[in-house]
């Protein structure tokens, strides 16, 4: 995941900005998640037969992420995507969405139908099953949605949207065909209505995207221009991606391609993105796209990785002297350990400094993280800095500290003495707001046979070297 | 606003079996209304066809006669106030019977002829004559002031076993009979008038032939047999002020019990109430038309709800994605309106067939009156739009959490 992540969080404005709204639409800012789930409880039925579907759950998206929902049949998946969208009475628990035109957040909780209907129209729900109208058109199917919020310009959206899903006068490969926009669904493949139900979804640009299986019923070209749509709609990313899906041959044959004139569409459709997206899917072919992957196991959330933060640490590992040797299952499994489900160009707030206590810890500039000669204990870390930089210094022959280095997020200080199991041997202070994942001494232990070697010959050829601590 | 009704419209039009066969199902509940009310009200006017052909501005008559049919009448005297109001062209009796006037056709061999049978008898005075709606040329009224002659009704009932014969044996020119069991002759080509709840038929006979005839073997002796008169025909001089006339009217009669004042329009009107509320006709004809509302009512409700049972996961998503359930409910009664308007259209036409169909056969007049249309009209649509009512409850039903 690139770095421009933090920019484009914040550079959500434009064209999202929820037609004819007279106050100047609010994003949040990067601190704040666009969709916040807390402690939700739900149950089904009442009496003898009430049963619980979801334990505890708790979640926070940020804007512009694209987040995967998985896990087996039954584990509740559908059930909070139903309460997100507001389809559900919220039974224990809160969940908060961020609301566009107050520039506050609205919780679903307690809220009347009424209110309920408001905030469903201000988000973008794919369906499994497409359900559209019999009786209406593709085109007019669509402007079912358009009438909860008309703009002058859903016409022409409507429009280039339906050609970009392929439902135009051009197929994937630009040969021409029959536009579909005045066929009842009757007429049309399941693919081709999955993908009406998807325009009817996305044409009145929602901030908050709910899918369930949008692509199960779409062959490999029309899924990935459903997918890379939704990718794009979350924010903007390097021409060079977008180069690499004009591919042919066996490649477009089993993952898809998109065609060169579905590009400039898919620029004027995406805009600046923004949009966040909530996808519940088994489908291998889109898991690799996602920010974040959220997986349920009976009823609760298990696992809650920020594909970034993964990649940040497991690269940042791989870099640190004890871990380079060990095998890249047992590293993958190292750092997930880590993870605290915030991407890295985020900082923590109070809140999720606490909660994650024992995995991260920040410190305010000029604070020494580490002391030459500290004799370190069961209860000493090492640390891998996750945002900010920080100065090393070592006393020269005559007991003056001498800067020695400077750290920066991605790599790691600590784990010297504590692998080699004597006193720090530099001092390190953060240079500014510091925040650090905590690696336990007793992680080390378990690699010591692997680490420990290496580390020895490491302080034999590099000394000073590049381990410190 | 419009949306709804676009929806409603695609959603009943888009397969046009049935479409078509929806329609039909609303027509048949409207030509059920319409024939109904038809007869109901041919039959009412049937009842008043006397009245309909009476020439009068305004009729003088007995406050408690709730009918033609039955007395009682008031005495000739009372005719003189009304003489007396200025602008008054001329003021007329006419005498009824309904209950002594039985005709024997007697030209027919004793074997073959028709038992006695009642008859309705109107006197009147055949030099001025106000009963333009019959259209009787004046050479037959001039033959009518000979005494022992009648003028005879040519729609009389039809005597169904007999073809062209009426229930009184032959009736027509130089036929004879006895009324009352005194000999009559009938002259003249006849008129037409027909027959209803109250007669079979109908003579005309001057006021002479009437006193004779009918009413002196009933009256004490020394006493005038045309005292007691039926209707006072009022006839107003051509530009009279109308309205003023009648207050007057009303003024000088109020004083006196046994003589109200009526605009002929009211007489009517009064004569159909009787009919139709202390007649089980009425209660048939409503009963007919109520029927033909609640069969429409449940083929309404049928095709909404099994509109909505066919589209409840659409009609859900709709709902998922932001509709309000008030929009679900305008798609039903646009639908039930749309319903309506082309089930009102067709069943109008076929009732108006059916009805000329029905005059052709019985002879009964049938028309379709504006004020008929429009009830029509405004049962249809409340027919539709309570089912409409009923069948939304099926909406609220819809859970948009299903969708998934």
């Amino acid at each position: 995941m690139s770095s421009d992540h933090h920019d484009s969080v914040t550079s959500s404005h434009g064209r999202w900005n929820g037609g004819g709204s007279a106050h100047p639409a609010k994003a949040p800012s990067v601190r704040e998640p666009l969709l916040q789930v807390e402690g939700v409880d739900h149950f089904f039925g009442r009496g003898e037969a009430r049963t619980q579907v979801l334990f505890d759950n708790h979640l926070e998206v940020l804007p512009g992420e694209l987040v995967i929902m998985s896990g087996p049949s039954g584990s509740g998946k559908t059930t909070l995507l139903t309460l997100i969208g507001g389809l559900r009475t919220l039974q224990y628990g809160d969940i908060r969405i961020w609301d566009q035109e107050r520039g506050a957040p609205i919780s679903l909780r307690g809220l009347a139908e009424k209110e309920l209907i408001i905030v469903r129209r201000r988000l973008g729900f794919i369906f499994q099953r497409h359900n559209l109208l019999e009786s209406l058109t593709a085109w007019q199917n669509v402007q079912m949605a358009v009438a909860l919020r008309p703009r002058p310009q859903a016409s022409q959206e409507a429009r280039d949207l339906l050609q970009y899903l392929l439902l135009g006068d051009r197929d994937v490969f630009g040969r021409a065909q029959t536009p579909k926009f005045d066929y009842i669904p009757s007429r049309l493949s399941g693919g081709q209505r999955q993908r009406v139900a998807i325009a009817r979804a996305l044409i009145n640009r929602p901030r908050l995207i709910l899918a369930d299986e949008p692509t199960a019923a779409l062959d490999a070209h029309s899924g990935l221009a459903v997918i890379t749509l939704l990718r794009f709609l979350a924010r903007p990313r390097p021409a060079q991606e977008l180069q690499e899906l004009l591919r042919n041959g066996d490649e477009s044959r089993e993952q898809g391609q998109l065609a060169e004139w579905q590009i400039p569409l898919l620029e004027r459709l995406a805009g600046s993105g923004g949009a966040t997206t909530l996808i519940v899917t088994h489908d291998p072919r889109i898991m690799h796209q996602a920010d974040r992957i959220v997986h349920l196991e009976r009823g609760r959330i298990v696992a809650n990785v920020v594909v970034a933060e993964r990649l940040f640490v497991r690269d940042a590992l791989r870099q640190s002297p004890p871990f380079a040797a060990i095998l890249p299952e047992e590293l993958a499994h190292l750092a997930d350990e880590l993870l605290i489900g915030v991407h890295p160009d985020v900082p923590l707030r109070p809140d999720q400094l606490a909660a994650a206590r024992d995995r991260v810890a920040a410190f305010a500039p000029g604070t020494a993280i580490l002391r030459e000669g500290e004799a370190v204990s069961e209860q000493s870390h090492a640390y891998l800095i996750r945002r900010g930089h920080v100065e090393v210094f070592r006393r020269d022959t005559r007991g003056n500290p001498e800067k020695v280095a400077e750290l920066g997020p991605g790599q790691s200080f600590g784990e010297v003495a504590l692998v080699m199991d004597r006193p720090r041997n530099a001092t390190v202070v953060a240079k500014e707001y510091v925040e650090t994942y905590l690696i336990r001494r007793e992680v080390f232990r378990r690699y010591e046979a692997i680490s420990r070697p290496f580390i020895e010959r490491m302080l034999v050829s590099f000394r000073p070297g590049n381990a410190f601590g | 606003m419009l949306l709804p009704v676009l929806v409603a419209w695609r959603n009943l039009t888009y397969d046009p079996i049935r479409c078509g066969l929806y329609t039909l199902g609303i027509a048949f509940a409207v030509v059920l209304m319409g024939v109904q009310s038809g007869i109901l009200n041919a039959m009412l006017e049937s009842n008043t066809r006397l009245l309909q052909s009476l020439e009068a501005d305004c009729v003088l008559i007995h406050p408690q006669r709730s009918s033609l049919m039955f007395r009682p009448a008031f005495p000739r005297l009372r005719l003189e106030q009304a003489r007396a109001v200025r602008g008054i062209e001329r003021v007329t009796p006419l005498y009824l019977d309904y209950q002594a006037g039985e005709w024997l056709a007697t030209q027919v061999p004793r074997p073959e002829r028709r038992p006695k049978r009642r008859i309705r008898v109107i006197g009147i005075d055949p030099r001025m004559p106000p009963l333009t709606g019959l259209h009787i040329p004046p050479e037959d009224w001039q033959r009518l002031q000979q005494p022992g002659t009648a003028l005879y009704d040519r729609r009389a009932r039809p005597d169904a076993s007999r073809g062209t014969s009426t229930v009184y044996g032959p009736l027509g020119e130089g036929c004879t009979g006895e009324l009352a069991g005194q000999r009559l002759t009938l002259v003249g080509s006849g008129f037409t008038l027909g027959f209803d709840f109250a007669a079979d038929g109908t003579l005309i006979v001057s006021e002479q032939t009437f006193a004779r005839w009918l009413r002196e073997p009933f009256t004490p002796p020394g006493m005038d047999p045309l005292d007691a008169v039926d209707i006072g025909l009022i006839r107003l001089q051509p530009q009279a002020p109308r309205k003023q006339i009648l207050d007057e009217l009303r003024q000088r009669y109020t004083p006196i019990p046994d003589v109200e004042v009526l605009t002929l329009e009211q007489l009517i009107q009064r004569e159909q109430r009787f009919w139709l509320m202390n007649t089980p006709i009425g209660f048939a004809f409503g009963a007919g038309m109520l029927l033909g509302f609640i069969v429409g009512l449940v083929i309404c409700y049928q095709i909404l709800s099994g509109n909505i049972a066919d589209q409840l996961a659409q009609y859900a998503t709709l709902l998922a994605i932001g509709h309000t359930p008030g929009f679900l409910r305008m798609v039903v009664t646009a639908e039930a309106m749309l319903l309506a308007g082309s089930g009102f259209l067709v069943g109008i036409g076929t009732t108006a067939g059916v009805q000329s169909m029905l005059e052709g056969w019985t002879g009964m007049p049938f028309h379709f009156t504006p004020v008929r249309v429009v009830v029509l009209g405004g049962a249809t649509v409340g027919m539709c739009w309570l089912s409409a009512r009923l069948a939304a409850r099926h909406v609220e039903k819809v859970d948009p959490a299903d969708v998934f």
